[in-house]
């Protein structure tokens, strides 16, 4: 005992030793290290090695390790050991405490199994794939969601749930077919109506659950029910997606025999036979003659919905009195569970989004008509504000009991709307989505119209960007800018608001002392940009051209007279080669950007900003930075018309570390003020030091999704983005983030100056 | 006026182009003619716009002189100019003149691509005006009865600079195209490829997926045009697989992991 506890003394002060200067608890460490007894000393050394790359991450997760350290060597060699921990690490990074400790539970099967070539797969893997994939068969956004542990695969019709892991394969490109087969069948639900009822306010409702629970063996009906819905997928599947069913087949045999017990019931045949969709016919008995007869019909007709509850009903009794007793089929892993609670669930979701988008989308059509905007005007004049453009208190009070309600030209074609006597046409989504919601709800409810009147009169539709406000870039408000949600695969609405505030100006010497310091390099980019500028100009002597060039005509002519061979370069042609460029340089603010990386970046601006003189090019410099979703700020340096003054000199003086890098809405900003610039070539130069980042939980893959949507909508609206970035680990996620060859790492951050003006140059030429 | 018509003559179409009818198109274009008035075509890229005018012409009977716009097309390309022969400077018609003096249809494709201030030119050919003047000849033209304008536009650039002029496209009878339905659109892909249906049946399947990605970082799904190309490689004896990847994949993105994503598309069809 005395040894025992002299030996844990001796190794707690090992222990102390590495993880200074921290002092965890005392009993918490002797108890960790107790499960150390058992191991030698060349494998406690092994076990400690690896402490101090564990314990700054978390120290919960240390002590899990050392506590698990016995086990985990009785299947490992201490030469194992680091690039376990390393991978122990990454799954911690990615997915958590819990997540770990299961990965630390099951070395086996989470470690070794991967060394030896097997490998399951993870959701998180497959998705950049997958999603698009299921997107496309399902012609809208269908997200693929992780399911909690040990959950059944299920769709609620407006996303796919699917395990975080397959291992039912040894090889990660089977378990990959398989993640695919399942997304596939559970679209084939969704695609052969197996959900789809009249509208449905309860799920207890729903026809099928009465069906199931009036019937004298509800799991029976129910599984045989899946069955047959399962078989009619399978044939849809078979003619929709042929190449992923042959593809499928080679899977099948170890799916539709999972375990022992299934392979035993005695209608094990049915599922086996969905293999090549044939089946053994016995006639000697009833329930396979009964069978074999609605399969046929179900391959038949697999568009025809109906057979597989009617089938399903009558067969219960005929199996039950053949087997008695007989279990319900177990469903195969891609048939997953249908859940009617679920659909009834996301019906709703999806009836109360597309009434939330209807009423903005219509306020936003409203905002825009000229009659309604004059209305508007009239009553804001009524009830003048000083403060006028966010005008809360002017509504336009409208009865809308008498005047709002729809009104359809034929039965089906939703065209118009009617509001205050006046009938206004839906332009083509407004319809689209009008008609969806007739569909559901057999009408356009009156409230619909009239909280879009509300909302178009509140002006609440000015603060969205692309609506009709004319705020240009002097604009001081603040402004609404959707969030995109990579989870949701949809955006958060009217999420982030953005100011734009004044940086005074700052007197420093810090533009005299870069003057100083950069007045060889300012001269030299100089010239080089000079040599750049061109413009629209006449070329003489052409070969061919828009026009006659008399005076190389008339020579021409006395040659030819004189007996001299005549020029033939006798044209004038317009060159058009312009530049016509426009730019808007986004500096990150953060404060990370403390210090000389900050002071880099300024002076590179200065750099940048003397060379710009020499060429046309229209450009404006505004930074970024803020706290949290409500407070962005972006701050004006220069804007796009202003002419490059000191005050401008003094704003880049002024620029300095401030809060975080909520990226996502600068850029989103910055495509709108794009939107009043007319230039062949719009630019949008993001220079930043680090990833997207801000105070709440706006961080790591959210935020980088977010970034990348923003830069996929600046590049939808014609503007160029490419990213400037001094983080030495910026190879990470740029690439994803900011799209292949889109942007630029620079790990020497003090050749910033020099290389800004250059990337500019090749950016442009 | 024979040099003319012998140069014309290249334009005429005498084998009736394969195409077949999504709505109305076809008598709401001859009534247009019919009645003078031009006509503007708008829809994505390879669904069928210039087809289309070939159909037109050959059922009209006139020939189609087609221009592609692009950011240099000046006003004399379209007009015309003085060129020197032999010491002489002779007029040279440039394609919209030649269309208009011969009573032909002029076809000009992706007409947002040609600067702004070269298309005002075709305004007073447009209207019910229909003369052309030119200046450089102080000739004013005025078009015979059989002529048409047609111009063509794809909206699915989402930029502001390339969009027409409110007094431009408030001139034209608008027909919007888009890809046809699907059995529709089997059917044009298998009759222009010589591939057979179940294949097309895939091919159309396959185009449908990747239109449904349009906003997933997608800027246009895949056209007929392309599903058509496709459907030839494979019907030459290309494995399906490579040839959705090298006609269609490829040719819609860059991006790899949108790449990925269209070959298990392609992958589940083929």
């Amino acid at each position: 005992m005395q040894t025992a506890d002299s030996a844990v003394q001796s190794l707690s002060t090992r222990f102390y030793a590495l993880v200074n200067p921290s002092l965890p608890n005392e009993w918490e460490v002797d108890e960790a290290l107790c499960a150390l007894d058992s191991l030698d000393s060349t494998q406690i050394d092994a076990v400690f090695a690896q402490v101090p790359a564990i314990w700054p991450v978390s120290q919960s997760l240390c002590f899990s390790y050392i506590t698990a350290a016995a086990d985990i060597l009785s299947c490992l060699s201490s030469e194992e050991l680091p690039g376990w921990v390393q991978v122990l690490l990454d799954q911690y990074e990615s997915n958590g405490l819990r997540s770990a400790q299961r990965f630390m539970a099951d070395v086996e099967e989470h470690f070794l199994c991967r060394m030896r070539g097997e490998k399951g797969i993870r959701l998180s893997e497959i998705t950049s794939r997958l999603q698009p994939y299921a997107s496309a068969l399902a012609g809208h956004e269908m997200p693929l969601l992780p399911l909690p542990e040990g959950g059944s695969i299920y769709t609620d019709t407006s996303a796919i749930y699917l395990p975080e892991e397959l291992g039912i394969f040894a090889t990660e490109q089977k378990n990959f077919l398989l993640y695919k087969l399942i997304i596939s069948c559970q679209w084939g639900f969704i695609r052969a109506g197996t959900f789809a009822t009249a509208s449905l306010d309860k799920a207890e409702d729903h026809p099928m659950l009465a069906l199931f629970n009036n019937s004298s063996n509800p799991a029976l009906q129910r599984s045989l029910y899946h069955f047959f819905e399962t078989v009619r997928v399978f044939s849809l599947l078979e003619s929709e997606l042929p190449g992923l069913m042959r593809e499928a087949r080679l899977l099948m045999p170890t799916l539709a025999n999972p375990t022992a017990t299934s392979s035993n019931h005695p209608l094990a045949w049915l599922q086996q036979g969905l293999i090549h969709l044939e089946w053994q016919a016995d006639t000697d008995n009833a329930v396979n003659r009964m069978l074999m007869l609605r399969l046929q019909q179900l391959l038949d007709e697999p568009e025809k919905t109906g057979l597989s509850s009617s089938a399903a009903e009558e067969l219960v009794p005929l199996v039950e009195r053949r087997y008695p007793g007989c279990p319900p089929l177990s469903p195969l892993i891609m048939q997953g569970e249908l859940r009617w609670h679920e659909v009834a669930k996301a019906q709703h979701v999806r009836r109360e989004q597309r009434a939330e988008l209807f009423i903005s989308a219509l306020a936003a059509h409203l905002m825009q008509l000229p009659e309604f905007r004059a209305q508007k005007k009239e009553n804001e004049q009524q009830h003048f504000q000083p403060d006028g453009m966010q005008g809360q208190d002017s509504a336009v009070v409208r009865d809308q009991s008498k005047g709002a309600g729809l009104r359809d030209r034929d039965a089906e074609a939703v065209t118009f709307i009617r509001l205050d006597n006046q009938d206004i046409a839906l332009p083509e989504e407004l319809r689209q989505l009008a008609e969806a919601i007739h569909q559901d709800l057999g009408e356009i409810p009156a409230q619909y119209i009239s909280s879009a009147a509300g909302q178009a009169g509140d002006g609440v539709a000015v603060l969205l960007p692309g609506g009709q406000a004319d705020e240009g870039e002097a604009f001081h408000g603040q402004l609404c800018y959707d969030e995109w949600d990579f989870r949701r695969k949809g955006f958060r609405r009217n999420w982030c608001l953005l100011s734009e505030t004044t940086l005074p100006p700052v007197q420093t010497n810090f533009i005299a002392n870069t003057f100083e310091k950069y007045r060889g390099q300012i001269r030299k980019l100089r010239h080089q940009f000079e040599l750049m500028q061109t413009s629209e100009r006449f070329l003489r002597r052409q070969r061919e051209g828009n026009d006659i060039d008399v005076d190389a005509l008339v020579e021409s002519l006395a040659d030819s007279l004189a007996g001299r061979s005549a020029s033939e370069r006798v044209y004038v042609r317009l060159a058009r080669d312009e530049r016509d460029i426009a730019v808007y340089f986004l500096v990150d603010m953060s404060n990370s950007t403390e210090g000389w990386v900050g002071k880099v970046i300024k002076e590179a601006l200065v750099v940048l900003c003397e060379a710009l003189q020499a060429l046309n090019d229209r450009y404006g410099i505004y930074g970024f930075s803020g706290m949290r979703r409500l407070r962005c700020e972006l701050f004006p340096i220069k804007r796009m018309h202003e002419p490059y003054t000191d005050d401008v000199r003094q704003r880049i003086g002024a620029i300095g570390p401030k809060e975080y890098t909520r990226m996502a809405p600068a850029i989103r900003h910055m495509t709108h003020l794009f939107k009043g610039v007319e230039a062949k070539i719009r630019l949008l130069v993001l220079l930043t030091d680090g990833k997207p980042e801000d105070y709440d939980d706006y961080k790591g893959e959210y935020a980088i999704e977010d970034t990348r949507h923003a830069l996929l909508e600046a590049r939808a609206a014609g503007v160029h983005p490419f990213c400037i970035t001094v983080d030495r680990k910026g190879q990470e996620y740029m690439a994803h983030m900011c799209g292949e060859n889109q942007y630029i790492c620079i790990d020497s951050i003090k050749r910033l100056p020099d290389r800004i003006p250059q990337i500019y140059r090749s950016l442009t030429t | 006026m024979n040099k003319h018509s012998i140069r014309l003559d290249e334009h005429r179409i005498d084998e009736e182009p394969f195409y077949l009818p999504i709505g109305e198109e076809i008598t709401i274009a001859e009534t247009a003619h019919r009645r003078g008035l031009p006509l503007l075509l708008k829809g994505p890229t390879g669904c069928g716009k210039t087809r289309f005018m070939q159909y037109l012409a050959w059922k009209l009977k006139l020939p189609l002189v087609t221009v592609s716009c692009h950011d240099d097309l000046s006003t004399s390309d379209l007009v015309g100019r003085y060129l020197i022969r032999s010491g002489e400077a002779v007029w040279n018609d440039g394609p919209l003149t030649m269309a208009v003096r011969a009573g032909a249809i002029c076809y000009l494709d992706e007409i947002v691509e040609a600067r702004k201030d070269t298309t005002v030119v075709i305004h007073p050919l447009a209207d019910d005006r229909r003369e052309l003047p030119i200046e450089k000849r102080g000739e004013l033209l005025t078009a015979p009865a059989s002529f048409m304008l047609a111009v063509s536009y794809n909206p699915g650039y989402q930029s502001v600079l390339k969009d027409l002029k409110t007094s431009t496209r408030q001139r034209f009878v608008a027909l919007a195209f888009s890809y046809p339905q699907a059995e529709l659109e089997a059917k044009i892909v298998r009759r222009e490829s010589g591939m057979d249906s179940t294949m097309a049946n895939s091919l159309v399947k396959l185009g449908n997926m990747t239109r449904a990605l349009k906003d997933s970082g997608l800027a246009e799904g895949a056209s007929t045009r392309l599903l058509i190309q496709a459907g030839k490689l494979i019907a030459e004896g290309i494995n399906p697989r490579t040839a959705c990847q090298v006609a269609v994949c490829e040719a819609l993105t860059d991006d790899p992991e949108l790449l990925a994503a269209l070959f298990e598309m392609v992958s589940s069809q083929f």
